[in-house]
């Protein structure tokens, strides 16, 4: 499903080369829900940023359904992303000027979808994630967890094959974290969708069928 | 997806009231400026009646007459004859044409005029005028303070006034010196009281007895005093109109040109002209001091009589409101610069669920494009009540501006290019990051 073939990312200053990853070689399989571990700068949320296609490696293949992606341009990148990823962050990141359902719909906006699917496809990622009565409200009237469950109907409303989600728990209290993290087992067990996750929550790890765990940008086995 | 574009620009809008209110106050601030400006421009400066033809006129207001240093020089000569030395003086007069002792200059001479300027070839048309000739008037026992020209029959052809009834006095009416007179309609209404039809009315001129209406013209929207007086005689009223041998006197001359190209060519041929005057006792040099019309208006505000200052005013005014301007639209820049920035996160978001960089500058654009709207709606509604305000206090005298469609059209194209700039630019800066690095910098 997922392919990473000697990925290494390097950040660049005028004197210094700083290796966030260093010759990484990973395989997801389809369904599979894997976490990503390490203790902090050690590369976990760069090398979700490379398998979501958020940023580009510096070396290396990347390889999603079978398609090699790190020579697309930007514009093919954005519809690979748009029809076959979804994205939950650690601070959310909904637009605050938008309704809860219209940041639910952006993925289908951007995918053209017309108006009244939009709505249709979204009122039922807010059902799944127990919001359709908040559907008018806006992230600034919601608590931190309906906050992250609108972020994740966002994530699957365009039924992406893949979800990433960098620290989803992160921001939120143990209960409000559990119920989150729920949702995304949930997800993968009855939609099958593979889910990538970066956490420092050992316990939420432990509910994933494998931790890769990172050190220093090498992957620790 | 428009009606998103819509949704969010609206929603933008509202969320920073702050920085809606100083874009929204500072295009529409800036818009008004450019659009009274350029009202009153146009209005001084434009092609308009009775002035259509004012590219090809050039006038002559002045005469000036100069006198050069004169430095005597004595001569010393000694000679010796039969033995006896004898010491001859000689006294000579040298001029020194670099320094100018006395300069005298004044409107010009019916006789100078008949004697110098008609003969010219280069001008189509040549009138000579007197733009100064106050009257005072007690209708119905009330003072009317006037001011009349006293023109000839080509003041018609080179000005074109609107006649409202009847028409000019002709060059017979001139050479005869008859009692006719073009009025204008306010000061016909003054004079008169409102009346239908004023021809053939009569307004009396001092020692100068009745004169019989011959003609009403429009009132002239323009501060230049040739054209801008409340009644208009045959120029043969002038007491100097038969007098010969004058240099100075009361009159102005206009000369136009047969198309602008060749004003040049008239300056030139005046020059010639000079050239022909002998030097009399107390003047060595005879200058024509032309000046366009615009050199006329500048007259008011800079210069001397002697400076043709027309090209450097409108410069001054260009680059003031330049330099006026300039400071809001840096500030509407740098604001939407940083609010793009400040929404790099948003762009972020948007790129990750699949906005291709045109989607997000077409947002920003469509944004802009909102602004500058409101902006200019609120400007033009600006600009109407200070052309109100500017019209009904008479700041310009019975000078009316009026609003210019066509330059609210290019000040709004001018706004758009500046949110265009200073929204495109940026946006599209942000949306070529990569997301990772979007999402990390300015909130949502």
């Amino acid at each position: 499903m997922i392919e990473l073939k000697n990925v290494s990312k390097s950040y660049y200053t005028d004197v210094l080369e700083t290796v966030a990853l260093n010759d990484i070689s990973l395989h997801i399989r389809e369904g599979e829900f894997v976490s990503i571990m390490g203790p902090s700068g050690c590369g976990k949320s760069t090398l979700l940023n490379m398998i979501g296609l958020l940023d580009l490696p510096t070396r290396g293949e990347i390889q999603i359904k079978g398609e090699q992606l790190q020579n697309y341009r930007e514009n093919e990148l954005a519809t690979f992303r748009n029809e076959n990823l979804g994205f939950i962050f650690q601070s959310f990141h909904l637009i605050s000027d938008l309704s809860v359902i219209d940041n639910v719909e952006l993925p289908l906006l951007y995918r053209g979808v017309g108006a009244a699917d939009r709505r249709r496809l979204s009122e039922e990622a807010l059902q799944q994630v127990g919001l359709m009565n908040r559907q008018g409200h806006y992230p600034n009237q919601l608590s931190g967890g309906q906050r992250q469950r609108v972020a994740i109907a966002r994530a699957i409303v365009g039924k992406p094959t893949v979800v990433m989600a960098d620290e989803p728990t992160g921001n939120l209290d143990s209960v409000l974290g559990n119920e989150v993290m729920q949702l995304l087992l949930d997800l993968n067990e009855r939609e099958k969708v593979t889910i990538v996750m970066v956490t420092h929550d050992e316990s939420m790890a432990r509910k994933t069928h494998r931790i890769i765990r990172l050190y220093d940008g090498n992957l620790v086995n | 997806m428009l009606k998103n574009y819509f949704k969010i620009a609206i929603k933008v809008l509202l969320r920073n009231k702050l920085y809606t209110f100083i874009s929204l106050f500072g295009i529409s601030f800036t818009l008004m400026v450019l659009m009274l400006a350029s009202a009153v421009l146009e209005s001084e400066l434009g092609a308009q009646p009775p002035l259509s033809k004012r590219a090809r006129i050039l006038f002559i207001p002045s005469f000036l007459a100069e006198q050069f240093a004169r430095e005597t020089v004595t001569k010393l000569d000694t000679t010796h004859l039969d033995g006896v030395m004898k010491i001859d003086t000689a006294v000579s007069t040298k001029i020194n044409e670099a320094e100018i002792t006395s300069t005298s200059s004044s409107s010009l001479a019916f006789s100078l005029i008949k004697r110098k300027i008609r003969p010219m070839k280069t001008p189509e048309l040549i009138s000579a005028f007197v733009d100064y000739a106050p009257l005072d008037v007690f209708p119905e026992g009330e003072k009317l303070s006037l001011n009349g020209c006293l023109a000839d029959a080509n003041y018609w052809k080179i000005f074109d006034f609107t006649f409202l009834e009847g028409g000019p006095f002709t060059d017979m009416a001139v050479e005869n010196q008859d009692k006719v007179i073009v009025i204008q309609e306010n000061t016909a209404e003054k004079y008169f009281g409102k009346q239908k039809s004023y021809l053939g009315r009569e307004l009396v001129w001092g020692m100068n007895g009745a004169f019989k209406v011959v003609g009403v013209v429009k009132e002239v929207n323009t501060t230049n005093r040739a054209v801008k007086a409340d009644f208009f005689v045959p120029v043969s009223w002038d007491q100097q109109y038969r007098s010969i041998d004058q240099q100075f006197g009361n009159c102005v001359v206009a000369l136009l040109a047969r198309d602008q190209a060749e004003v040049g060519q008239m300056e030139k041929e005046l020059r010639e002209v000079e050239a022909t005057f002998q030097p009399t006792d107390d003047f060595d040099r005879f200058r024509f001091l032309e000046k366009d019309a615009t050199d006329i208006y500048a007259w008011n505000f800079m210069g001397s009589q002697l400076s043709r200052d027309g090209q450097a005013f409108i410069t001054y005014i260009f680059v003031a409101l330049g330099l006026f301007l300039l400071i809001p639209v840096l500030n509407l820049v740098n604001l939407n610069v940083t609010r793009i920035f400040e929404r790099s996160s948003e762009i972020g978001v948007r790129k990750a669920f699949g906005a291709k960089s045109k989607d997000l500058l077409l947002q920003f654009l469509f944004e802009n494009i909102l602004l500058t709207l409101v902006g200019g709606v609120i400007g033009a509604i600006l600009t109407l009540l200070a052309l109100n305000l500017l019209n009904s206090s008479e700041v310009f005298g019975s000078v009316k501006f009026s609003f210019r469609g066509t330059v609210w059209v290019i000040s709004i194209v001018i706004t758009l290019i500046f949110g265009f700039v200073s929204g495109f630019l940026p946006a599209w800066k942000v949306s070529r990051t990569t997301v990772a690095s979007a999402l990390k910098s300015g909130k949502l």
